[in-house]
């Protein structure tokens, strides 16, 4: 190693040498962490705007396609994610405490907490398929007596679907920092990638806030 | 490192994640129980309420934003500014918009004015094409040029090109009722536009003079003929714009499927076949028997009627070659694309395989 090459004390992670600190490196890291989240917000927001158009032409099919949507699994999956934001905000501090062990529960928590919130979504989704419900162009139920229904539907399943797609994202990533945290790359003075994944856990979190009361609560 | 250490690494103390937790918890039950109570239009208000502040807990404490430095607080708060308006925008154009109705059927306009009357279009005489060449003086030299031929100044950039009224060829047809129609209604997907706010008669008038371009002796009108000018009266977008009101767009984006498509593919096992498939049976049918596209997302808003191939009288079937130079050049304009790299033997296989579909 050239004696340009700085190592984060107790770790064997290398400062690009572009940063002239390891702090710079951080802050530089997590601002570009936080720009990816303002194009994840504005891409939901787009799925969102849409809804809010929609539900303001027909209010009256909203209302009555949100009766199919099960309350009880929603709320038990806001809990659980909660929980799991809970959790991974835990196996932040505990990465930022040097407790390795605690931080390592937490991650396991947070991602079995993952894995209940998909047994579930995969039991509401299995559901709905098994009535015929599915997105307009391929809505078969014929339950619900109200026109454009299957406008409700698909915006239900794409955007409860690219959310589902992020939980998934998710658990790799904190799969993947489980690994790393057990592999003793993460101390008290470099956890950037911890902290990142606890970031993008939290907006996971973040919409799905949104989502189950617009789409469960009040359709 | 830098003394900025502290303030980048701030530790969450575990009492204030669990407090944040509970608060959500509590949160996430009352918007429930909420639920179970109608409240009107203030649900919504309600309920977006409640998960604004679980939002604003999760950015807060959860994600540790309280303490974040100022350039990531104003960077993440900003993509709510930019949702807001973003809504703002779609929501009030959705809902004050003015309404643009699509095809309005109305009496006549333009500078004339008045009901509809079909002895205010004259019968064709010297006059009347004499006006008509005063109007294509002012209004339509620019693009089909002064003796009409197609070579105006801003032919050049024209793709389709405006056309050579000498060649004799009509798209919509070269009767003095059907040139109105083109000029009343424009060419979709070209630069012709819809020429309402020229009145009736200059319109008819028009129309004289661009068949007399072509023709030089052209018959006498019939009334047939200049009744269905007089049906066409009123039909053009009301305005050069061709707007599509919301709501008209998103009926048509609600509806299914339009494209027709009732036939089987035939003669598979054809060389010629998998090309067809691939490059041609979305538009033209499985079986080339034609189909009607909705094409609501173009503007104009505009029903694409593809070729019957089966009985297409269409030149392209002449020859070989004659297939090749228009389906490798597509036709522009009129939605039909060019397709290229293909090789000597995979077009013979195509002109082959279209040829087993006609009649």
């Amino acid at each position: 190693m050239s004696e340009h090459q700085h190592v984060i004390e107790g770790t064997n992670h290398v400062i690009p040498h572009h940063f002239k600190s390891g702090y710079a490196e951080f802050d530089t890291t997590k601002f570009g962490m936080w720009l990816f989240l303002v194009t994840e917000i504005l891409l939901f927001g787009g799925l969102f705007v849409a809804y809010g158009i929609f539900r303001g032409i027909y209010p009256e099919m909203f209302h009555e396609a949100h009766h199919e949507l099960n309350k009880v699994m929603g709320a038990t999956n806001t809990i659980v994610l909660l929980f799991s934001s809970l959790t991974m905000a835990l196996a932040v501090h505990f990465a930022q405490t040097n407790k390795r062990t605690r931080s390592l529960q937490m991650l396991v928590i947070t991602f079995l907490c993952a894995i209940t919130f998909m047994v579930i979504k995969y039991f509401e989704y299995k559901h709905k398929f098994h009535l015929g419900i599915y997105t307009a162009g391929f809505y078969k139920f014929d339950g619900i007596k109200v026109d454009h229904v299957g406008l409700f539907f698909s915006l239900y399943f794409i955007m409860t679907g690219l959310h589902g797609i992020h939980v998934l994202i998710g658990m790799v990533l904190i799969s993947w920092v489980f690994f790393r945290t057990k592999r003793g790359d993460f101390t008290d003075k470099y956890y950037t990638p911890v902290e990142l994944t606890g970031l993008y856990w939290h907006l996971v979190d973040l919409i799905w806030i949104f989502l189950f009361p617009l789409l469960y609560l009040i359709g | 490192m830098t003394d900025n250490e502290e303030h980048a690494h701030h530790i969450t103390p575990i009492k204030v994640y669990l407090k944040t937790f509970g608060i959500l918890i509590f949160l996430t039950l009352a918007t429930v129980i909420t639920s179970y109570y109608d409240f009107g239009t203030w649900n919504l208000a309600i309920a977006l309420l409640i998960a604004s502040t679980k939002a604003i807990l999760v950015m807060l404490f959860f994600m540790q934003l309280k303490y974040d430095d100022i350039g990531n607080k104003i960077t993440f708060y900003s993509s709510f500014i930019f949702l807001a308006i973003f809504f703002t925008f779609i929501w009030s154009d959705v809902y004050f918009r003015t309404e643009v109705q699509p095809l309005k059927i109305d009496a006549v306009q333009g500078a004339g004015g008045g009901e509809t009357d079909p002895h205010r279009l004259n019968v064709a005489n010297a006059d009347l094409v004499a006006k008509g060449q005063k109007v294509f003086t002012v209004q339509c030299t620019s693009c089909h040029g002064v003796n009409g031929m197609g070579d105006g100044a801003a032919a050049a950039a024209l793709n389709p090109k405006p056309r050579n009224f000498k060649s004799g060829y009509w798209r919509y047809g070269g009767t003095p009722s059907k040139i109105f129609r083109t000029l009343t209604q424009g060419s979709p997907g070209t630069a012709m536009a819809a020429f309402t706010t020229l009145s009736v008669e200059d319109r008819y008038a028009l129309a004289h003079y661009v068949r007399s371009i072509a023709t030089p002796t052209p018959p006498q009108d019939t009334t047939e003929d200049i009744n269905e000018a007089v049906k066409l009266v009123g039909t053009g977008a009301t305005s050069a714009s061709q707007e599509i009101p919301v709501d008209y767009a998103i009926e048509k984006m609600q509806m299914n499927d339009q494209i027709v498509m009732p036939q089987e593919a035939k003669n598979m096992d054809h060389p010629g076949a998998f090309i067809f498939k691939n490059q041609c049976a979305q538009c033209h049918g499985a079986a080339g028997q034609g189909a009607q596209i909705s094409a609501v997302g173009v503007n104009p808003p505009v029903y694409m009627i593809t070729m019957p191939l089966a009985e297409s009288k269409s030149g392209a079937m002449q020859s070989e070659s004659t297939f090749m130079k228009m389906v490798s050049e597509g036709i522009p304009g009129r939605g039909m694309p060019g397709m290229a790299g293909y090789s000597p033997q995979e077009w013979t296989n195509l002109y082959n395989y279209v040829k087993t579909l006609r009649k």
